[in-house]
């Protein structure tokens, strides 16, 4: 099971390319080859807005770094690695604040990527199923998707506030009667945050992991039906081997956008208490684009960037090597 | 998993989908409720108003803020990056799925790159590199560029036309139609439903966007709603009479057209097509 498993994953990550399908039907000779320069010409206008609005600012981001960089001031002094020993000394103010921000921003990841995990896995094994109204639930679980985070952040302001919410009144009438301070004080601030997100984005990780198990052979579970496995071992002995790869793309996507959340606490709890919440990325666009000290935050994303690629290269090799 | 009617789970799945489906709709019915209510509250006993609607919240934020040309300005934003997604994301999908190149690997890691590295990261140096470098702060351009390209869309176009079967376009080869020609009258006509998802799944992120029209946009008179919305209420709410129906009379106008396109399109936004993107 395995081994399929691995061939069928094998050719998703490599992709059937049409080269060795073409020598299945031999074609005649024809005037019109796709000549050799097409490929590039079709691909140069992707290419070249990659390289102006990505490439380039990744560069100028990394040199920014390496200068005392404002903004508004005509010098902009070389500094070598000072920006980054900055962020590295202990008792500097914008050490602190920086890892606290990194502080805050990997609890959110452990706290969220968890759930965004399993719920939606929980989810797309119900929605799986043939029974009516799928369509029906398919959509609300996916709609809060669709809204933006201004939308969805504005909303969840006024339903958690903790004197006037939606949610403390409810609570009120079954008898909680002090108020729950969800946005203003730990832990609640990382309920309010986690829950909002997972109410936000769990949809779009259930739909794909819902095309990953309308993928699996049926085959397989009857082969393992027949061989008396229970619900339970077929879903952790055929389900889980066969999502492994869409599991593992659900997984890197979800520990970046969790790594790169700003908007929600930046809208519901503006970083608050004392800063707990205030994400890195809160702080890198604080520093930034409001005080302007361009090079200390390019610095910043750097170090953020670097953590996040070490993450993502474990996730794919744990996952991989898991497999094999 | 399959599972045979009449099960005793059956109704105990219905429960637990439908409790979870009133509590993940239910802040949608706040927004709408409250934007048509005069004077919208949070008592749990007033969420089936049976008076006091009222359209004057849209009124009053549309007195504020330019309701009308925020949402035009959203729409050309929108329309900007759909067309540079869909355009290049179309080629760039020909390419990979239909003519064989050297790099072709090397792409793909490319285009897998683009995926991972956050917008945030760069926003940065993107901000000095397109307000001072190019000039293009207080433009629609400026806001355009950076979201042109978009990497699901390739994916999305590449997974489609590799199922198109390779005779059809060896026959329109040896009829001496150019590559062009090809795309155009071949493989765009057969792939329609990709089209559509790429549209669906890219009108959302544009139409949304705040960070970088925020950033790149000073004149009031070029922000998208997303942005001016948010103006709005760090500015002049507290001087509005009914602040927090006019602020949710403004989500409900920015919700309202993706909601509308989800659920006219709800078929597109399938499992096959979204995940048509994870298989690349």
């Amino acid at each position: 099971m395995t081994a399929i498993a691995a061939i069928a994953s094998r050719e998703r990550r490599t992709g059937g390319a049409p080269a060795p399908r073409a020598g299945l039907y031999p074609t005649p000779r024809s005037p019109h080859r796709p000549r050799p320069w097409t490929p590039y010409v079709f691909l140069a206008p992707f290419v070249l807005i990659f390289g102006t609005f990505v490439l380039v600012p990744a560069v100028a981001g990394l040199w920014m770094s390496l200068h005392n960089w404002d903004f508004f001031l005509p010098d902009r002094p070389f500094v070598g690695l000072q920006n980054y020993v900055d962020l590295f000394t202990p008792d500097a103010l914008v050490a602190q604040q920086f890892w606290e921000s990194m502080r805050a921003t990997g609890l959110f990841v452990v706290l969220s990527v968890p759930l965004l995990m399993a719920i939606p896995l929980g989810l797309a094994l119900l929605l799986n199923q043939r029974f009516r109204g799928r369509t029906f639930f398919r959509a609300v679980f996916f709609a809060p998707y669709v809204l933006g985070v201004s939308v969805v952040g504005l909303l969840w302001q006024y339903l958690l506030n903790g004197n006037t919410g939606l949610i403390n009144g409810y609570l009120a009438q079954l008898g909680v009667t002090e108020p729950v301070p969800w946005l203003t004080a730990t832990p609640w601030v990382w309920v309010s945050l986690v829950g909002v997100t997972v109410w936000w984005t769990m949809g779009f990780n259930s739909v794909v992991y819902l095309a990953g198990l309308q993928n699996v052979d049926e085959a397989l579970y009857d082969a393992a039906k027949v061989d008396g496995a229970s619900r339970w071992q077929q879903f952790v002995h055929v389900t889980i081997p066969q999502l492994r790869p869409v599991i593992l793309f659900v997984l890197t996507m979800t520990v970046l956008a969790s790594a790169n959340m700003f908007g929600q606490s930046y809208l519901l709890t503006g970083g608050n208490p004392s800063n707990e919440t205030r994400t890195a990325i809160m702080l890198i666009a604080d520093v930034g684009l409001e005080q302007f000290r361009m090079g200390l935050a390019a610095a910043m994303s750097y170090l953020l960037a670097l953590l996040l690629i070490v993450v993502s290269a474990l996730n794919f090799l744990f996952l991989r090597q898991k497999e094999s | 998993m399959r599972t045979t009617r009449r099960q005793p789970g059956t109704w105990v799945r219905y429960l637990l989908l439908t409790l979870a489906a009133a509590v993940f709709a239910f802040p949608f019915w706040f927004m709408v409720v409250g934007a048509f209510q005069e004077s919208p509250t949070n008592t749990p006993g007033q969420l089936l108003p049976t008076s006091g609607w009222t359209l004057g919240n849209f009124a009053a934020i549309d007195s504020r803020i330019d309701l009308l040309g925020s949402l035009l300005n959203s729409l050309v934003f929108t329309a900007g990056v759909l067309l540079g997604t869909v355009t290049f994301g179309l080629l760039a999908g020909y390419a990979m799925a239909r003519l064989d190149f050297r790099g072709r690997g090397a792409t793909w890691v490319l285009m897998l790159l683009v995926q991972m590295v956050p917008f945030q990261l760069l926003m940065i140096p993107l901000y000095v590199q397109i307000t001072r470098g190019f000039g293009l702060g207080d433009t629609y351009l400026g806001m355009i560029l950076p979201f042109a390209i978009n990497t699901t869309a390739v994916f999305i176009f590449t997974q489609f036309f590799r199922a198109l079967p390779q005779e059809m376009f060896e026959a329109a080869r040896i009829d001496g139609a150019s590559e062009l020609r090809i795309v155009r009258s071949i493989a765009v006509p057969l792939v329609r439903p990709a089209l559509t998802t790429v549209v669906l799944v890219t009108f959302i992120g544009p139409w949304n966007e705040f960070l970088w029209p925020f950033l790149i946009t000073k004149d009031a008179t070029l922000q998208p709603l997303a942005v001016s919305l948010a103006n709005y209420i760090s500015n002049v709410a507290q001087s509005t009479a009914n602040p927090n129906g006019a602020i949710l009379a403004g989500a409900t106008t920015l919700a309202f057209p993706v909601v509308v396109l989800f659920v006219l399109f709800q078929r597109y936004f399938t499992a096959s097509n979204i995940g048509s993107a994870v298989k690349g």
